[in-house]
This record gives structure tokens, C-alpha cells and sequence, in this order.
């Protein structure tokens, strides 16, 4: 784009507007966070609506505004589709929710659950794939913020970055879980209404007839149901939708933290809501070759297409609806993160005795170090969004059935928890590099169920459940 | 296997229309809390 639909004082005056809102909401909500439980899990005590309300929104991220759009581009009907089924991560993760509250009633993390269940050795390995993913998702988020102000606005990919990313460190740091979760509701009534405004003008003004009719003559495969790159993109992307939510801190957190018989049915909310998103984001893409829009990077269609129908309302609107969904991922993949550190090696590993005060001290050191780290690795950029959000695929889908296996039956010991982890993040990455990104998340799952199948067969003794509650208390 | 005009308008609309339905669930949940003190 040589002529961009927001100017540069613009764009800086939305975000700057919207950080300091952000920001004096965060630290409002803070004042109510006399704990560490309080800080990390929001006092346990969240009701349906912001629950519901964050796990919609937290699942909405720039991936689902951007590179929905980018993978309908270059996969068709079946991007979009395919991007939708993602939704089965949450509403699968309902029930385990509600056991998670049950088995753990005190617990913090993710890694809490792992370390009591399997030991130390699938401990460690959990450890790094949440650490790999974590970082690539955030620098993925990161990347993001830089490309959608450069696209929109013609702002420096670097400065359009660290402004994100300062922001959202900032009100992250002072509110804690709480202000994660708050911000989370607004944010999502204004994604929702945001994306549904685009698709709509879009339609409005392109038409639905016009754009099927352009694309079965121009760009057939596009609308093509057998399109095999795209159908096995469709599988992939469940179980890494699966690996994604089943262990991250991020969703076990919002568990832990949401009132007591609230986490299924919130769940199952949030995926039903989020469920047709990815479709509407997608749809967008769909115009874009009978408008003429051929993107230098495919990941900038989104944005692209909705600044040339709408123009400049366009541009902001877009603008708006990704920063929101940048920000309600960013904050909580920060405090959810800064939470696994904090409990998983500050407090089990480095300082047993740390007091309530030193730990919430430590969490926000956590916070800030974290948004260091991303800000650097953001500073090359290296892949498009879509090629580095596959490429964690390999790592979290080994951890679906080590997690399911380990919350409901007794029979899995943590040596064969730890191989499966471990193995089938080792061949799905050969996976990527040797047939495509669209395979590594299956080829994941598949070898880490296998060897998780070896385990509980030839597995004679039977986990207590007890020894979970036990070294909770 | 080209998807149909009709598959097509229907996958599109009904998404927008489950997209727009999102807001007003979240805002009645968001009244039904706030009246029984349970949004903390």
C-alpha cells in the first residue's frame, strides 16, 4: 500500500487514547488485589458473563482477525472453515474445566497440574513447550500490532510494535488477572461489532453473488470443497486448536480463577460465541481479488480489504477491532505466563518459603521481563503470522492426550507423558519442515498418542488422585 | 467440488447473524450478574 487509509497522527492518537484508558482501568481494577490469589486468579471468584466474555475474547486474537483473512486467501472456503473449528478447543475444554476445579481446587497452573500428576521429567518438558509457545504467541501478537499500524497507517513496524506492547505490559502490571478479564468483556463487544460492521458493509456494497461469481471463474480452487492442502489444514488446525487450550496456563488460569460452577458453562459459551468469527474475518479476504487487492504480505488482506471499501471509517474500524483483540490476548498470555513462572519455578523450585507479597512482587517483575523479551524478539521479523503460529502447532498438540489421559484415568505414568510430549513435538516439527506447516499439529498429536497408548496399556499401577490434593494444601 | 451459490450466502449469513446474536448474550449475562452481585 503506497497511499495508506489512516494517517500516522491518527493512528497514534487511537492508541494513545486507548492505552491510557486501558491503563487507568487496569489500575482501578487493581486497587481490589490485596493477594497474590487475587492478582494471579481475580480472588477465584469470576462470574458467567466476564467469563464467558474472556474466554471469547482471549480466543479472538490478531490470528483471527488477520490470518483468518490470510489463510482464506490462500486456502478458500476452507481457510475459513477450517479456522472456525478452533472453536472445538473451547467447548472441549468446558467439561475439563469443570474437573480441573474439582481435582484442583487450590491450584494455579497448568504446570501445577503436570508436576503433581507426572513428575519432574514431563514437568520439564511441559515447561519448555509452554515456554516456546508462549513466546510464539506473543511475538506473533507483537508482530502483529507492528503490521497492522504499518498497514493502516504508514507508521514504522517498530514503533507501531513497542506502543503495543507497552501498553499492554502496562495495564497488565498494575490490575492483575482482574483487569485481564474486565478489559477482556469490553474488548469483545467491541470485536464483535467491529467485524460484523466490515462484513456487512462488505456485502452491502460488493455483494455475496458478485464475489462467488468473480471467484468460480478467477480463482475456482478458492471455493473448491476437495481442495487437499486445504482439507488437511482443516484437521490440523483442530488439534492445534486442542494443544492450544488444553495446556496453557492461559485457559487452566481463567479455570481456576472463574466462581464455582461456572467454568462449563462458561466455556461452552465463550466457543459458541466465537464459533462463526473466523468465517466473518475470512469472508473479508474472499472480495479481495475482485477489488483488485493483491497484498505484498498475505497476511495484510484483512486490513487491506476493509480500508478500500470503507476508507478512512474503515481503516479505524479495523484498526480498533484488531488492537482490541491484540490487547485481550497480549494481557492475558502475559499474566498467565508471568503465573507460571512465578509458581511453577519462583515458587516450587527457587524460594519454597516466599511470603504472599514477595510472589505478587515477583509476578510483576514476571509481567515486565516478559514484554522485554517479546519487544526483542519481535525486532526481527521473521516469518508471516500464520507460518509462526503453525510452528507451535508441533509443540502443543504432543500435549492433548498427555493432559485428557491425565485428568480423567489413572493408568498413564509420567516417563511415557514426558516421551509422548517430547517425541511427538520432535517429528511433528520434521512434519513442518518437510511436508508444510498444515501437518505438524496432526502428526503431533498422532505420535504422542501412540506412545501415550503404549503407556497405559502396559501400565500395571494406578495414579491416586489424592496426591494431587494432598501437596495442594 | 465448487461450493454452491446458496451454501455460500447461507455459511456467510448465518455466521454474521450468530456474530451480531454474540453481544446482546453477553450483555444479558452481564445484567442478569450485575443484579444478583455475582460479577466477582
Amino acid at each position: 500500500m503506497t497511499e495508506f487509509a489512516l494517517d500516522t497522527q491518527t493512528a497514534l492518537f487511537i492508541i494513545v487514547g486507548f492505552a491510557l484508558a486501558w491503563i487507568a482501568f487496569g489500575v482501578w481494577l487493581g486497587r481490589k488485589n490485596k493477594s497474590h490469589e487475587d492478582f494471579a486468579l481475580a480472588g477465584r471468584n469470576v462470574g458467567y458473563a466476564f467469563a464467558a466474555a474472556t474466554a471469547m475474547a482471549t480466543w479472538v486474537t490478531s490470528n483471527t482477525t488477520l490470518v483468518a483473512p490470510q489463510l482464506t486467501y490462500q486456502l478458500g472456503v476452507w481457510g475459513m472453515v477450517g479456522y472456525s473449528f478452533a472453536a472445538l478447543g473451547l467447548l472441549l475444554f468446558a467439561p475439563m474445566a469443570k474437573r480441573i476445579k474439582q481435582i484442583l481446587p487450590q491450584g494455579y497452573t497448568s504446570g501445577d497440574f503436570i508436576r503433581l500428576r507426572y513428575g519432574r521429567f514431563a514437568w520439564a518438558v511441559f515447561l519448555v513447550i509452554s515456554v516456546v509457545y508462549a513466546f510464539g504467541w506473543l511475538v506473533s501478537l507483537g508482530m502483529a500490532g507492528g503490521i497492522l499500524l504499518e498497514a493502516l497507517s504508514g507508521l514504522d513496524y517498530y514503533i507501531g510494535m513497542t506502543i503495543i506492547l507497552a501498553m499492554c505490559v502496562g495495564y497488565t502490571l498494575f490490575g492483575g488477572l482482574r483487569a485481564v478479564i474486565a478489559t477482556d468483556f469490553i474488548q469483545a463487544l467491541i470485536i464483535i461489532l467491529g467485524v460484523a460492521v466490515v462484513a456487512y458493509w462488505l456485502i452491502d456494497n460488493v455483494g455475496l453473488t458478485s464475489i462467488h461469481t468473480e471467484l468460480s471463474h478467477a480463482h475456482p480452487q478458492l471455493l473448491d470443497l476437495l481442495f487437499p492442502a486445504a482439507v488437511m489444514f482443516l484437521f490440523n488446525n483442530i488439534f492445534f486448536g486442542l494443544g492450544e487450550i488444553f495446556h496453557s496456563n492461559v485457559w487452566w488460569s481463567r479455570a481456576l480463577s472463574f466462581r464455582k460452577n461456572v467454568a462449563y458453562k462458561a466455556y461452552l459459551t465463550g466457543g459458541l460465541l466465537w464459533l462463526p468469527i473466523p468465517i466473518v474475518t475470512g469472508f473479508i479476504a474472499l472480495a479481495a481479488p475482485q477489488l483488485g487487492i493483491f497484498p505484498a504480505s498475505a497476511d495484510m488482506i484483512g486490513p487491506a480489504v476493509a480500508s478500500s471499501v470503507l476508507g478512512k471509517t474503515g481503516a479505524i474500524l479495523v484498526f480498533i477491532v484488531v488492537f482490541s483483540a491484540l490487547a485481550s490476548s497480549l494481557d492475558s498470555l502475559l499474566a498467565a505466563s508471568s503465573d507460571l513462572v512465578t509458581q511453577d519455578i519462583y515458587h516450587k523450585l527457587i524460594k519454597k518459603n516466599a511470603s504472599d507479597q514477595q510472589l505478587m512482587r515477583f509476578n510483576r517483575y514476571c509481567i515486565l521481563s516478559l514484554g522485554v523479551m517479546t519487544w526483542l524478539l519481535c525486532l526481527p521479523r521473521v516469518a508471516t503470522l500464520g507460518a509462526l503460529l503453525n510452528f507451535a502447532g508441533a509443540f502443543v498438540a504432543s500435549t492433548i492426550w498427555p493432559i485428557v489421559i491425565g485428568l480423567y484415568w489413572r493408568r498413564l505414568q509420567g516417563i511415557f507423558a514426558g516421551i509422548a510430549m517430547a517425541a511427538g513435538t520432535i517429528v511433528g516439527l520434521v512434519a513442518y519442515f518437510w511436508i508444510g506447516f498444515y501437518v505438524a499439529a496432526l502428526v503431533s498429536c498422532a505420535v504422542s498418542g501412540l506412545i501415550c497408548a503404549i503407556g497405559v496399556v502396559f501400565n500395571k499401577s494406578q495414579f491416586s488422585w489424592h496426591q494431587l490434593q494432598e501437596n495442594e494444601q | 467440488m465448487i461450493i454452491s451459490e446458496m451454501a455460500f450466502f447461507l455459511l456467510v449469513t448465518g455466521a454474521l447473524i450468530l456474530t451480531v446474536l454474540a453481544p446482546v448474550v453477553l450483555i444479558g449475562l452481564f445484567i442478569k450478574d450485575y443484579f444478583s452481585k455475582s460479577i466477582w
